[in-house]
């Protein structure tokens, strides 16, 4: 089992002029099963993104330990895939290049990889678009090479920094019910930044509502709408009363805390 | 053919010319009338409007060309073939007047007797005011204030109607009626005129050894340069004339007397060494300035008025002979017009250091010449051709020397019967040393491929070592605080401020030059790579590591590609101010290059040959940016996409 758990993790910085201790964050605990996804949202500052980095190994935690099977995270690896907010796209590469960047540099069988390559760009929806230079593609396009960059490698756990940031409303939608698609298709276990509460409700199998200062796990929900995503419409889910309560018991949190946040300035 | 194209260069001219005024009205008329149909299409500041307008650049370069045609005097030329000859026999008069111009307020703006007078009463008042009374007795002070008072005397008389010589008025007035005959004679006109058969057997204008022909071609030119001829005699009379009345004559005597008894006498007072020194010094200023004027000749303003008058009658009669050349003149030949001296007739102005369109295409087709026999290329050397190379020779400089003596073994000695015979080692120093023959290879040779070879070495050099390091210094902080100083502390120097010491040390051939460009284009190469790996964005190398790259791969797969474009623009700046440095330096020292012709033009004041080494600069330095900018187009078409 390929479960991640995240035990007593702190996260101290140091300002490098003032010298001053800010706690990024401080003593999270959680324990995410394969094939579960998470959302995470919380006020700016809260340290989501610093949260996700340190679980893709980019920053090392100040304490605590992070576990991703029966391995100690220490340092990026090609098990934890990373989808960020502007695709990251090697825009010298065509897309079918772009996909297969991590086989190549592992030196995977040529014939292999193309085969992948092709399986996963019909996958995200750009079958043909293999050899298009990625920057005559649109935002969304982008972000569906991405995906299909991280899948290729068959990570065992997929890291999305809010991936859907920079879209128009209309393309969220599809790309989220596409990457509910790809959650039920690959089984992966899948850890999403957001924003946007009503994503955080769509996609989220759990989610957790972080809290700055220092930043902490403020409130978990176990969600059934990620589940009923697969089947119905999303626009459909958004309009069920449950939702909208959970909807705005959610803004009124994170209001509050910017309210306060505001008021110690 | 290209004799045929040579001297009739100024109907070719003409030819152009005509087609680039036609080309400038058209494209004009074009362009006004596409501008009337846009209008409606777009506000002022919209980017569109600067696209297109082809018809714009044909008006500007038209009017480039028209402006130098006429500037350089090409139009002229093409115009009138004939004028610069006319204008010469012209020059003729002028020059052989000039003695007489000179003391009239024509070529100046006073008489040369005022100025003479003005200038000398001013040395005589600070002579009187500055005797040097330790070095002179009490005697020699009055005898030498005497002198001088006389000397100012003889101003005043010179200057003076009524003492001025008889002999050397009627002399003037001689003078006076002749040059009015040749005024009246030119007034006649020249009809019956005719050029000698050798005259007009001359080269044409431009194109002998001469750039304008001495002898007249035209009838106005014969009548013009006979009067240029009578002209000579009477200016040797008007410098024989002295003002030398009796009292004059006196005065000299007396004055002479004066200063030659007390240099003869020696100083009366004990003096010490530099106090003889004042004395002499202050004695040889008032004789000096008494030489001057027993020259005679000053004259009263009032005896030069009829001279005067003759000479401006002469002039207007020339104005008048001149005719509709005169309106050329004042129309085609923009700057001094053409002076004669001595050997010969030269262009004035921009007529001098702006050579004719049709000349410089001439200089160049000569230069282009690949047959050196026949006077092609310039200095032994071709502009741009090709020849074998020897092989060897290639491997000579690429392999050191030194690399045979570290080998194993040793190197034969001579043996008893005075054999040598020769080991391993001996024959791979021959091949070191370029001394076997290898066959040869066809090789790009001349002017301009010594100087592209030398930039495009040296840029391989700094691309090849300072991508690397530059690439380095964007990521690590050893290499960037290691190299930063010994770079930043080189690099501002101006490259040919070095020049002097890096010629000095690598030699004035290719080895001095080449490293100079070396060190331009390793540092902007450093630079460039440098700004382009840092300018990599974090999350592209968090993703490369995400799907499993090593370090190695993300310098060779991101870092690098990542930093092409500022690579590329490095590489199109390094190019650029290598050519300029490279020309420079060639200007120093060397013997090829275009720099070396230029250099070589410079001295001997051959401005065909300087402007057309400008023009080979400026089209081959445009040649790199084009391919530069073609080779970014295609090597990057993702920049600024990203």
């Amino acid at each position: 089992m390929t479960d991640l758990i995240c035990k007593d993790l702190c996260m101290t910085f140091r300002n490098a002029t003032t010298g001053a201790k800010v706690e990024a964050l401080k003593d999270i605990n959680f324990e995410l099963k394969e094939g579960e996804i998470l959302t995470v949202l919380g006020p700016s500052g809260c340290g989501k993104t610093t949260l996700l980095n340190m679980i893709a190994g980019f920053i090392t935690p100040t304490s605590g330990d992070l576990i991703l099977g029966d391995k100690q995270i220490e340092g990026p690896g090609a098990e934890r895939g990373m989808v960020f907010q502007q695709g990251a796209l090697f825009e010298w590469l065509t897309v079918a290049r772009n996909v297969d960047f991590g086989l190549r540099m592992r030196g995977a069988n040529q014939a292999e990889t193309s085969e992948k390559v092709e399986g996963w760009l019909d996958t995200v929806g750009l079958q043909g678009f293999g050899d298009t230079p990625t920057y005559q593609l649109s935002g969304g396009m982008q972000q569906r090479v991405a995906l299909a960059r991280c899948l290729v490698n068959d990570p065992a756990l997929i890291l999305m920094d809010e991936p859907l940031g920079a879209l128009d409303a209309l393309t969220r939608e599809k790309m989220q019910s596409l990457i509910l698609e790809l959650w039920k298709k690959t089984g992966k276990t899948i850890i999403v930044i957001t924003h946007s509460v009503e994503e955080a409700l769509l996609l989220g199998e759990r989610l957790f509502v972080m809290a700055p200062r220092p930043g902490r796990i403020h409130r978990e929900y176990r969600l059934p709408f990620a589940e009923m995503g697969l089947t119905q419409s999303l626009r459909a889910i958004k309009q069920e009363d449950e939702f909208s309560k959970i909807r705005e018991e959610i803004l009124t949190m994170i209001w509050d805390m910017e309210e306060e946040i505001m008021g110690n300035v | 053919m290209f004799e045929w194209i040579s001297d009739n260069r100024a109907n070719i001219a003409l030819v152009i010319i005509i087609g680039l005024l036609i080309a400038f009205v058209w494209s004009i008329r074009t362009g006004l009338k596409e501008t009337r149909l846009r209008a409606k299409d777009e506000v002022f500041g919209d980017p569109e409007r600067t696209r297109g307008g082809w018809y714009w650049a044909v008006c500007g370069v038209s009017a480039l060309l028209l402006v130098w045609f006429y500037y350089s005097w090409g139009t002229a030329r093409a115009v009138f073939p004939k004028a610069a000859n006319e204008l010469c026999q012209i020059a003729k008069i002028d020059e052989a007047l000039s003695p007489v111009s000179a003391a009239l307020p024509i070529t100046s703006r006073y008489l040369k007797s005022t100025t003479l007078v003005v200038r000398n009463r001013a040395q005589i008042v600070r002579l009187q005011e500055n005797v040097p009374v330790n070095a002179l007795s009490a005697s020699e002070q009055a005898r030498l204030l005497a002198a001088l008072s006389q000397t100012d005397m003889m101003i005043s008389m010179l200057s003076d109607p009524a003492s001025v010589d008889a002999a050397a008025v009627a002399a003037l007035a001689d003078i006076e009626q002749d040059i009015l005959q040749l005024a009246d004679r030119l007034n006649q006109g020249y009809a019956g005129m005719l050029p000698t058969a050798e005259a007009l057997a001359q080269p044409k204008w431009g194109t002998g050894e001469l750039e304008i022909a001495l002898l007249p071609m035209t009838p106005r030119g014969v009548l013009f340069d006979s009067i240029s001829q009578d002209v000579v005699p009477i200016a040797d009379r008007f410098l024989k004339i002295r003002n030398l009345s009796p009292e004059m004559q006196a005065t000299i005597a007396s004055t002479a007397a004066i200063l030659k008894e007390l240099k003869d006498a020696g100083p009366e007072l004990q003096l010490d060494e530099a106090l003889t020194k004042d004395r002499k010094a202050y004695i040889k200023a008032v004789e000096r300035i008494f030489k001057r004027i027993d020259d005679a000749n000053i004259f009263p303003s009032e005896v030069m008025q009829g001279v005067d008058a003759a000479v401006a009658t002469l002039f207007v009669a020339v104005d008048d002979a001149k005719g509709g050349l005169g309106v050329a003149e004042a129309l085609f030949f923009p700057g001094s017009g053409i002076i004669k001296s001595r050997t010969q007739c030269t262009e004035q102005g921009s007529g001098r250091w702006l050579p004719k369109p049709t000349d410089v295409v001439a200089t160049f087709a000569s230069l282009a010449n690949p047959d050196l026999e026949s006077g092609g290329g310039y200095k032994g050397t071709t502009l741009l051709w090709w020849k074998w190379l020897n092989i060897a020779d290639v491997v000579g400089f690429l392999i050191p020397d030194g690399l045979v003596d570290i080998l194993p073994g040793t190197y034969g000695t001579h043996g008893p019967d005075g054999d040598f015979k020769p080991h391993y080692k001996d024959h791979l120093l021959a091949l070191a040393q370029g001394d076997v023959y290898l066959g040869s290879i066809p090789m790009l040779d001349g002017h301009i491929w010594d100087s592209m070879f030398r930039v495009l070495v040296a840029m391989a050099f700094g691309v090849f070592l300072g991508v690397p390091l530059g690439i380095y210094m964007g990521v690590s902080r050893f290499f960037k605080s290691f190299f930063d100083p010994l770079i930043e502390l080189y690099r501002p120097v101006p490259p040919l401020a070095w020049a002097p010491l890096i010629l000095t040390i690598f030699g004035i051939q290719d080895d001095g030059k080449i490293f100079l460009l070396f060190m331009v284009a390793f540092a902007i190469m450093v630079i460039s790579a440098r700004t382009g790996a840092s300018g990599t964005q974090l999350s592209k190398i968090r993703a490369s590591h995400s799907l499993g790259a090593t370090n190695n791969q993300i310098l060779r797969h991101v870092i690098l590609p990542n930093a092409l474009p500022e690579i590329l623009t490095g590489v199109r700046i390094a190019i650029g101010v290598c050519w300029g440095t490279l020309v420079a330096a060639e200007m120093l020292a060397g013997t090829t290059g275009i720099g070396f012709i230029e250099n070589v033009a410079r001295t001997v004041s051959d401005y065909e040959l300087i402007w057309v080494t400008i023009l080979i600069m400026g089209l081959l330095g445009l040649m790199f940016d084009l391919v530069m900018r073609w080779a970014i187009s295609r090597l990057i078409p993702w920049r600024g996409k990203g």
